[in-house]
């Protein structure tokens, strides 16, 4: 396998996640590169959600170890990751259903402004990259799915990450939404960031990938550009064959 | 619109400040003027913790008592006039709710309340139940009695009229850390932790941190609370300070009258304290827990058809024109071919 330790931005080497005598995740290592958008795909159950979690600080390692810029992080919590650089969205998009759409993603500024009148400028900012200015004084609990996925992705760029890591942002959207937040993906990464998503729409993710790696069953089957993935008769096998895509 | 806001508080405020000196209380309604304002304050203390951040004490009593047995046990045995012994009763009190709150904060909600509950009533058996604590005669059973002699330096007046502005001063206080801590970084952390710990955590909340903070702040006031009632009565209860009905009537007021909002508590301690008045004056003497079912009756019908309580109840609709004049702002300024993005 190809070593990219080099310009690795972040790493997980051996991430395991046991819960009681299930292995939810066995000993993956995954690397992302700088300014890369890293498709991560498996069938459901598969263990995505759950290395992601590791990856983001969200739930703590059984095993294994997680580098950032090079530098072994000891104990990784979502918090401290998140101030190092690292923002995330989440699969079941959970606002603060107590706050308006600009004040959810005031939340994630805050972090890099500390005053208010900067931190609300900065996530105006933000809502307008994303389009969602129009809803910025709704409430956190009126949007459509669209925007409360767009929203998910505003307050995670409102943390001015380096690495962003997407849980399914495309799944649920109509075609016409899906290449919007596919451009603004491309946008994101143009700006400088990188990226794992996680997806389950499969055009999408050959689309805007530059390499997939493919988990099933807890454990990584496969690594490659996306057209070598999708010809790999083990992913075949294992996640298309399915019946489904 | 800005300066409006401020019209209807300040004539508020000036109203309740003239009311003693237009007009002449008697002594019993000046006990009721000041009881009111005190629970005023306590929801309000609640609010930080209950309401923003959704740390749903069930268990205020805790602080407000050790706030009001330091405070009287430091003017007794260490002669600390009350206006330093509440800070410092206060100060102590935040230190021990972080102490308590440090392995409950990791509980869920529900868990938390439970276990605040369970602490209320630990505290109510060691203060009945001992004579003394730490070597300290706190009286046990009997309460904290002393006679503090008629002093101001005592915070002791031969009138009751300057306990009300003392507890008026204490309300605005409170109200205007509240009013401050929304408009803060802190209180919008504070709100998310209330919505979704994991998701702020993402976005680099320090939960466990802003938690304690929280908790700091409302124990801190709830504890000064409980130091004037204990200066203004002469006394310490154990089992009205760590007794179920305070605490459940300093929750009951602010989420009747509407936790997560600067006025509810407000709003709320006075609608209820005004009933269980009215029900306590005219209900028979032999009914004694009316009051107390009037108000979980209320609560129930607040949950029902007002979930997020009075003020945001009446608020909406003036919100809801408020945000249409926003919107509407706002698509003039964007030209209206700002929205999509490509």
């Amino acid at each position: 396998m190809s070593e990219h330790s080099g310009e690795a931005i972040l790493s997980g080497k051996g991430v395991t996640k046991r819960f009681g005598g299930l292995v939810a995740v066995n000993h993956v290592d995954i690397h992302l590169n700088k300014h890369e958008i890293l498709g991560l795909i498996g069938p459901n159950g598969a263990g995505k959600t759950t290395l992601f979690n590791m990856l983001s600080g969200t739930m703590p390692m059984s095993e294994g170890e997680l580098r950032y810029h090079g530098k072994v992080i000891p104990k990784p919590r979502s918090n401290e990751l998140c101030k190092m650089g690292i923002g995330r969205t989440y699969q079941i998009c959970q606002p603060f259903s107590n706050l308006t759409v600009l004040e959810n993603v005031m939340v994630g500024a805050y972090i890099r402004h500390g005053k208010t009148s900067e931190a609300r400028d900065a996530a105006y900012q933000v809502l307008k990259r994303v389009g969602l200015e129009q809803a910025a004084h709704s409430g956190g609990s009126a949007l459509t799915l669209p925007q409360l996925k767009r929203m998910e992705v505003a307050r995670a760029l409102a943390t001015e990450p380096d690495v962003l890591l997407l849980d399914e942002v495309i799944a649920g959207l109509n075609p016409t939404e899906v290449e919007r937040i596919m451009e603004l993906i491309r946008e994101i990464r143009a700006g400088g960031m990188s990226i794992i998503i996680i997806e389950h729409v499969m055009r999408a993710m050959m689309n805007l990938s530059d390499r997939i790696v493919v988990i099933n069953q807890g454990t990584k089957i496969a690594e490659g550009l996306p057209a070598e993935i999708a010809s790999n008769p083990l992913v075949i096998e294992s996640y298309l064959g399915g019946g489904k895509h | 619109m800005k300066q409006k806001k401020w019209i209807l508080p300040v004539i508020v405020l000036l109203a309740a400040i003239l009311l003693p000196v237009v007009f002449h209380i008697g002594l019993s309604n000046m006990s009721i003027l000041i009881s009111v304002l005190l629970y005023m304050y306590w929801a309000s203390s609640w609010n930080i913790m209950g309401g923003y951040t959704g740390l749903f004490s069930l268990g205020n009593g805790i602080y407000i008592g050790l706030g009001a047995y330091l405070t009287g046990c430091l003017f007794v045995y260490a002669n600390l006039t009350p206006y330093a012994g509440m800070l410092v009763a206060a100060l102590l009190t935040g230190v021990f709710s972080i102490i308590i709150g440090y392995p409950t904060f990791r509980l869920q909600s529900i868990f938390y309340s439970l276990a605040t509950f369970a602490l209320l009533g630990m505290m109510k058996i060691i203060f009945t139940n001992f004579q003394t604590i730490f070597g300290v005669n706190v009286g046990g059973s009997n309460g904290f009695k002393f006679s503090p002699g008629n002093d101001p330096l005592n915070m002791q007046f031969s009138s009751k009229m300057p306990y009300y502005y003392i507890v008026l001063g204490m309300l605005v206080a409170v109200l205007l850390v509240s009013h401050w801590i929304t408009r803060s970084k802190r209180g919008f952390y504070f709100r998310a932790i209330s919505a979704n710990e994991g998701a702020a955590a993402s976005l680099g909340v320090s939960v466990l941190s802003l938690k304690m903070q929280a908790q700091f702040i409302s124990a801190f006031f709830s504890a000064m609370g409980g130091g004037f009632y204990c200066m203004f009565i002469s006394y310490v209860d154990p089992s009205k300070m760590f007794g179920v009905e305070l605490s459940i009537n300093v929750m009951i007021m602010c989420v009747v009258g509407g936790a997560n909002t600067l006025w509810g508590p407000v709003i709320g301690a006075g609608l209820i304290y005004t009933i269980n008045r009215i029900v306590t004056m005219y209900a028979p003497s032999s009914l004694n827990g009316l009051a107390t079912l009037i108000s979980g009756l209320i609560l129930m019908i607040c949950v029902f058809f007002l979930p997020g309580g009075l003020i945001p109840f009446l608020a909406d609709e003036r919100e809801k024109r408020a945000m249409s004049r926003r919107k509407a702002t706002l698509q003039k300024q964007s030209g209206g071919g700002g929205g999509i993005h490509e």
